[in-house]
């Protein structure tokens, strides 16, 4: 059972009657369900970007979504996260339609539940690799200086802390970035070509990091890569092709 | 909260000068309003009638708004009304080692049932030598500095008296009210001789309990005679500086509104600068109120620094620009010599509201857009489509709209000026409007596709890619030349106008006066004036007397003139007359008014005004209206003699001389000089005089100037933080065509061409909407607030100029940011951040 989380900061509040994880909604159903998913772009000529999408992601699945360019990859994701809405179909989140949850319970979804790895790192700049991987913590009003610790050391940047993420390198910045999301112990991550701006070794160490540490806590993951090997890593491959899902590449 | 406040606030450690503009631009708006205010009010709260400052406890007044009051009148009344607390009083000021020094004429034991400070300040033995010793004084400290050794003051302007009296200091008394004021109180026995002349008082001073004792006194005055209450009384002069503290508060403003634009431009731009970071913490799950929340208290922060410097700056500029304030209220109105007060908690809490209030009005839009935007739009590494872009059609029609309005409003039927303020202040707003629209059409790409030089091309095409940092820098930059054009065009009108109505109006030979401030007690000597009239040189002359009259609760002036003598030499301008000449029905009795009076009171031709004298009412119908522009309250004129008659009182201030065609001009005055030297008189040729009013008209306008020039700077500034948005907007551009072949100088030049770019657009947005602001300035606030009709002037001369300064003002401006571009090392720019 989840408890209730009170955030007087900013008035949102989780409770019970509204988002929560539902006890009522058996394991065995998906975490997330995607019923004929679409996303078209408006403008002088209409982009489809996505196309009647089923898919079903359980608690602690890992998937990696491929395809070319343009495929709608990144657009999958950005639905997954609820910072894009479709433009028909449905996506449920334990069993509750999200078109349905205010702009509060999307912001307590993302808050809670999601971890966003993206390409570019996306650090703050202003702030230190310590206080950019706690950021998320305070958020919740956590605290756990040990996992933070522990985290950063298995990735190999306990000793750049205190360091801004342009004295770093890039693959210690996405380090950085993976614990970041990580750190919270959401139940999804998304990771957005987590390695497309790495070299291959490093991108290989990231990719290896990711799973290690969803593996330990049971967090789902959709990750989008160019990368086979990166691919390999995951439990499920899937393709989009021409906006189009097709399942086990 | 703290730790993403902390994220925000370290950006500006990383890029200070962008902050530092943005703190600036606050700083300078602060600066003019608490400046201006602060100037003004101690301008204001220094003042006080002078015998205020002694009669603390006294409710009314009684006067015949002309300051001639018999003094019978004071001793039948406290006939009739034994218990009545009253106490008369003289009043006139002098000249004493170049300062002007106020003479207050007192019945000590009178004035002591008003005032308790004299009440300590006499002792029982000062007393008796007070009141039995003509010269002696009671002296402020500001008048004690001015004594000699022997604690002695000499007069230079001997008054009523040909001699020039001494007046020795008993005490000091101190006005912890007023610290500044020079004054003096005597005896009213020989200081009624000095000042008023025998049997006059310039006013009664009374406690008045209650509505009884008002209706029991009411009884026994006639009708000539005002019972005013002491505050309104006080209210008579400061209302005098009304239009001319309005106006000063009103540029003030306009500085503000400037100053705004570089603070958007700087906020828009910095906000701008971290949208992917806000789209990075949406995903995260802060909520768009928390990093609202976290923005505005950093704006806060930043804005409360930029109002704290701009509120010492204002103090300074206060403390400038009140020398400016005393010497102009002196020059037009009455002395005033003021000083700066403590600050108080209010002062800085109008600052930190100014501040900080226009942070948040700036940061209102930028906020709106952030807040808007999807957090999709916000993490795309494209800037997307420009708002400001889009919606640069509609912007320019609303601008279309606000210009149109304003207009209309400008021209509302209203007394108060505050409509053609508001007229302003709409064509600026509605101007600014329009520059998205018009820096597409402009440099829209018919006309850059025509540039013969790749490198022109590039130059403008930056700009118009960038719409939301070059429209605002181009608007702020406008507004100011705007502002600027208008003033001068408004000032050049207006000294034209002033020199014509001078031309007309001031046609004599040599003009003698006693003091050329303060003319109510600068009196000529009676057989010097009788002299001078008889000199063989003299073909002609004129008495002048004025006197202050208090005329539908305002203080006016009231001027006597030899209007046998006028006819023939002098071309005043008439508005409306009755008759082909009015002079001759001013000389039977018939009175002319100043257009200012007209407008100011709702006068018109033939109206009959009734003015009180010193027996007695009288009336005076009005044959012509005339354009003066000594005073903007209003000017009645009437022959010399009528105003003896009413006055009772013969007294010239001043003298002009027109002399026959033959005589040596320069000869002429030596002799006069020399016959003057007695008489501590000054001097004024034609010419002379005519410089001076000139000097003054220039420096009453030192303020206005300065405002001017401080929006221009803060234009500059805007311009500059303009291009280094521009820049890193296009830093990776800069880096391709380093990296294809362009020289670092080549790159300079375009980017110095971005600075000209804008500036010239400016110009022409100016260029347009300058003439109109001037227009409102000329034909509505000025003639709203003075009276006064100014007769529109352009001075083609001014565009070229405002083009030159332009220029060089947009180089300068460009030099860093172009530096800054050229210099870079093309990897850096072109590296993904």
């Amino acid at each position: 059972m989840r408890p209730d989380i009170l955030h007087t900061n900013d008035a949102i509040s989780l409770s019970m009657t509204t988002y929560s994880m539902n006890l009522s909604v058996p394991l065995s159903q998906p975490f997330i369900k995607l019923e004929k998913i679409g996303k078209t772009y408006a403008g002088a000529v209409p982009v489809t970007a996505l196309q009647e999408i089923n898919l079903e992601i359980d608690r602690g699945e890992r998937l990696a979504l491929l395809g070319k360019s343009g495929s709608g990859k990144s657009t999958l994701l950005n639905l997954l996260a609820l910072i894009d809405k479709p433009s028909c179909g449905s996506l449920f989140i334990d069993n509750r339609e999200s078109a349905l949850f205010s702009e509060k319970e999307a912001t307590a979804y993302r808050r809670r539940d999601i971890g966003f790895i993206f390409q570019f790192f996306n650090l703050l700049p202003t702030l230190t690799l310590r206080e950019n991987i706690t950021l998320p913590m305070e958020l919740l009003q956590q605290n756990d200086d040990d996992l933070v610790h522990q985290l950063t050391r298995e990735a190999g940047i306990a000793d750049k802390l205190e360091r801004y993420p342009e004295e770093v390198s890039g693959g210690e910045q996405q380090r950085a970035a993976v614990i970041r999301a990580l750190v919270k112990k959401p139940r999804l991550i998304l990771a957005d070509e987590p390695t497309g701006n790495l070299d291959l070794e490093t991108g290989l160490h990231i990719v290896g990091l990711i799973n290690e540490i969803c593996d330990s806590f049971g967090t789902a993951l959709v990750m989008v890569t160019h990368s086979q090997e990166a691919a390999q890593a995951c439990t499920r491959r899937l393709k989009i092709i021409d906006g189009h899902l097709l399942d086990d590449v | 909260m703290f730790k993403l406040l902390k994220a925000f606030l370290r950006h500006h450690r990383r890029r200070p000068l962008p902050t530092l503009l943005w703190i600036f631009g606050v700083a300078l708006g602060v600066t003019m309003v608490s400046g201006i205010y602060l100037a003004n009010q101690s301008a204001l709260n220094s003042f006080t009638s002078a015998t205020r400052v002694l009669s603390g406890r006294a409710t009314h007044e009684i006067s015949t708004g002309a300051g001639q009051l018999d003094e019978k009148l004071y001793a039948e009344i406290m006939l009739k009304l034994p218990g009545l607390k009253a106490a008369p009083m003289v009043e006139g000021n002098l000249i004493c080692n170049g300062q002007v020094v106020t003479i207050v004429g007192i019945d000590p034991l009178a004035t002591r049932e008003l005032n308790p400070l004299l009440q300590s300040t006499l002792k029982t033995d000062d007393l008796l030598r007070f009141i039995k010793t003509p010269g002696l004084v009671l002296a402020s400290p500001a008048a004690a500095a001015l004594a000699d050794k022997e604690n002695k003051l000499q007069l230079a302007s001997g008054g009523r008296e040909t001699s020039h009296p001494t007046l020795k200091i008993l005490k000091t008394i101190e006005l912890p009210q007023n610290p500044e004021k020079i004054i003096v109180f005597g005896d009213i026995a020989w200081t009624q001789k000095l000042l008023q002349g025998p049997g006059k008082l310039k006013k009664v001073e009374l406690i008045l309990e209650n509505q009884a004792a008002i209706a029991e006194l009411k009884k026994l005055l006639p009708p000539h005679i005002q019972l005013t209450a002491t505050a309104s009384s006080n209210r008579l002069y400061t209302a005098m500086l009304d239009s001319f503290s309005l106006n000063l508060t009103a540029l003030s403003l306009l500085s503000l509104f400037v100053g705004f634009y570089l603070v958007y431009n700087t906020i828009l731009f910095s906000l701008l600068q971290r949208r992917t970071e806000i789209g990075v913490l949406l995903t995260m799950g802060f909520s768009r109120n928390q990093i609202s929340a976290a923005l505005l208290v950093e704006i806060s922060l930043i804005a409360g620094l930029g109002s704290l410097l701009g509120l010492g700056l204002g103090y300074a500029l206060a403390g400038y620009s009140l020398n400016i304030i005393n010497q102009t209220i002196s020059d037009l109105y009455f002395f005033l010599r003021s000083s700066l007060p403590r600050l108080s908690p209010g002062f800085y809490l109008r600052g930190l509201l100014v501040g900080v209030g226009s942070a948040w009005a700036a940061a209102f839009f930028p906020l709106l857009e952030i807040r808007r935007n999807t957090i999709l739009s916000l993490l795309s590494r494209r800037q997307g489509e420009d708002r400001t872009f889009r919606h640069r059609k509609i912007n320019f029609s609303l601008g279309i709209i606000i210009i149109g309005a304003s207009l209309g409003i400008a021209y509302l039927p209203a007394e108060s000026p505050i409509f053609g303020f508001a007229a302003a202040f709409g064509i600026c707003l509605g101007s600014s409007l329009l520059a998205p629209f018009g820096i597409d059409l402009i440099l829209g790409r018919y006309f850059t596709a025509r540039l013969p030089n790749i490198k022109w091309r590039l130059a403008i095409g930056a700009v118009r890619r960038s719409l939301s940092r070059s429209a605002p820098a181009v608007a702020a930059l406008m507004v100011a030349l705007s502002m600027s054009l208008a003033i001068s065009l408004m000032i050049g009108s207006f000294r034209e106008t002033v020199n014509q109505w001078f031309l007309n109006s001031i046609q004599g030979d040599f003009y003698i006066t006693d003091s050329d401030r303060d003319y109510d007690a600068s009196l000529l000597d009676a057989q010097l004036v009788s002299d001078l009239l008889k000199a063989p040189e003299v073909a002609a002359g004129n008495r002048y007397r004025n006197l202050r009259y208090q005329f539908n609760g305002r203080l006016i002036r009231l001027t006597g003139v030899d209007s046998k003598i006028l006819k023939n030499y002098s071309n005043y301008h008439f508005t409306d007359k009755q008759t082909p000449n009015p002079w001759l029905e001013v000389s039977k009795g018939a009175v002319m008014i100043s257009e200012t009076l007209a407008r100011k009171h709702k006068l018109t031709l033939g109206q009959r005004l009734t003015l009180n004298g010193f027996k007695g009412q009288q009336e005076f119908q009005v044959t012509a209206i005339f354009r003066d522009y000594v005073t903007e309250h209003g000017v009645i004129l009437m022959d010399f003699e009528n105003l003896k008659a009413l006055m009772q009182d013969e007294s010239v201030n001043s003298l002009a001389l027109f002399l026959n065609k033959d005589v040596d001009r320069p000869a002429f005055a030596r002799v006069l000089k020399e016959k003057l030297k007695p008489y501590s008189c000054k001097i004024y040729a034609n010419h002379d005089l005519k410089r001076r009013i000139m000097e003054i008209f220039d420096r009453s306008f030192a303020i206005t100037l300065s405002t001017r020039m401080i929006a221009i700077l803060v234009a500059f500034f805007g311009i500059i933080s303009a291009l280094l948005a521009i820049y890193l907007e296009n830093e990776r551009e800069y880096g391709i065509l380093r990296a294809l072949g362009l020289s670092r100088n080549e790159v300079f030049a375009i980017a110095l061409g971005h600075s000209l770019t804008l500036g010239l657009l400016a110009v022409i947005g100016a260029g347009l909407s300058g003439p109109l602001l001037a227009w409102i300035l000329v034909k509505v606030i000025n003639l709203k607030s003075f009276g006064w009709s100014i007769d529109f002037s352009f001075d083609l001369m001014l565009f070229p100029m405002t083009i030159a300064i332009t220029i060089l003002a947009s180089l300068a401006a460009g030099l860093y940011p172009a530096w800054r571009i050229s210099a870079t090392q093309p990897s850096f720019q072109m590296r993904e951040r």
